[in-house]
């Protein structure tokens, strides 16, 4: 059985979707952790930690929509 | 005592009888060790799970060895039936994401989805009634074992590109390394195998936690009274349930399989 090559690139195009899809939730997972954490952090330190927090999450959340932006796009 | 065995109890525990609604929590994946082990001063706990891995270990091995015994030219049930799950692997997962290079990983592959497949199907078969990959420790213990591949080879076919690739994403400004280098590395050694982990996991305990929870409503509103016919539909529903989960088992173990396949791929070329 052999797949033909269009549909050897479609296959191959869906499992990098599923990759990219995948890799998104992981890193707006890391990047809540690490900024998101590190803003806990700080606010532990240095007071008003709700406010340290949520800058964190929110940063976070940006930089890894960013990379996925340009994740996307290159390939 | 769980919800399951509250609502089996003696003299039975039904709507209007007195007896709330025995919801089933994650208290259904804490099982009733059989037996305890001491080996080498350690407790080893023998319960559900353990039995179940161990047959679904010796069911996979016993039916590939089975069907491949003595491969003829014109094959027998066994063995076209053998022949048909090794080629879906090779050529639906390891030739179309890896390439010619992939026929080499088939071994690994078709291991991984069978067993992961077999394990989750525990979760219907009658008697069994558990989904292996419903304990962390499973999914994690084999996201231990394709990521450890991953590392190996993506280190032995890139050296230190491997991770340099990964952590200077480009495209990318200089001055935003500083804020996203430390976010890819999170991703590439904590998150991304987290997530593997946890969506094998998670998808088989809620599938678990929902059947058992209309299975006990079904049994709750049996009752002689109009109740009956919320009974009846949930017993519908648990019917409809362990037919869509059954696919999900199937399609978790295919996506575990395949993105197991992608990093091996992104491990043996570089991405761009």
């Amino acid at each position: 059985m052999k797949a033909s090559d269009a549909g050897q690139s479609d296959s191959n195009d869906a499992s990098k979707t599923a990759d990219l899809a995948w890799r998104s939730v992981s890193t707006t997972l890391a990047g809540l952790l690490l900024y998101g954490g590190g803003g806990w952090l700080l606010g532990s330190k240095y007071g008003h930690q709700d406010v340290f927090t949520a800058a964190g999450s929110i940063l976070g959340i940006v930089l890894a929509l960013y990379i996925t932006y340009k994740r996307v796009g290159n390939s | 005592m769980s919800a399951v065995d509250i609502a089996t109890s003696e003299g039975g525990c039904h709507i209007f009888s007195g007896c709330g609604f025995p919801a089933p929590s994650s208290e259904i994946f804490f099982l009733q060790p059989y037996a305890a082990l001491n080996i080498f001063g350690h407790e080893v706990l023998i319960q559900k799970t353990t039995i179940l891995v161990a047959m679904v270990s010796v069911i996979v091995a016993a039916f590939f060895l089975t069907a491949f015994r003595s491969p003829k030219l014109v094959p027998t049930k066994l063995q076209s039936l053998g022949e048909m799950a090794y080629t879906f692997v090779r050529d639906q997962i390891a030739r179309e994401v890896i390439g010619k290079a992939g026929d080499a990983f088939v071994p690994f592959l078709a291991t991984l989805f069978f067993f992961v497949w077999m394990s989750n199907l525990m979760g219907v078969i009658p008697g069994a009634q558990f989904p292996i990959m419903s304990s962390l420790a499973y999914p994690v213990g084999l996201t231990l074992i394709v990521y450890g591949t991953y590392m190996f080879l993506g280190f032995k076919h890139q050296g230190i590109n491997f991770v340099k690739d990964a952590a200077f994403p480009p495209g990318v400004p200089k001055a935003m390394y500083v804020l996203l280098t430390p976010l890819e590395l999170l991703q590439l050694f904590v998150t991304r195998p987290v997530t593997q982990s946890i969506r094998l996991f998670a998808n088989m305990f809620a599938g678990h936690l929902l059947i058992t929870t209309f299975t006990v409503a079904t049994w709750y509103l049996l009752t002689p009274t109009l109740m009956v016919l919320g009974s009846a539909t949930s017993f519908i529903v648990t019917v409809v349930l362990t037919g869509f989960e059954m696919f999900i088992q199937g399609l978790q173990a295919f996506i575990f399989t395949l993105l197991t396949a992608v990093y091996i791929s992104g491990a043996l070329h570089a991405e761009h």
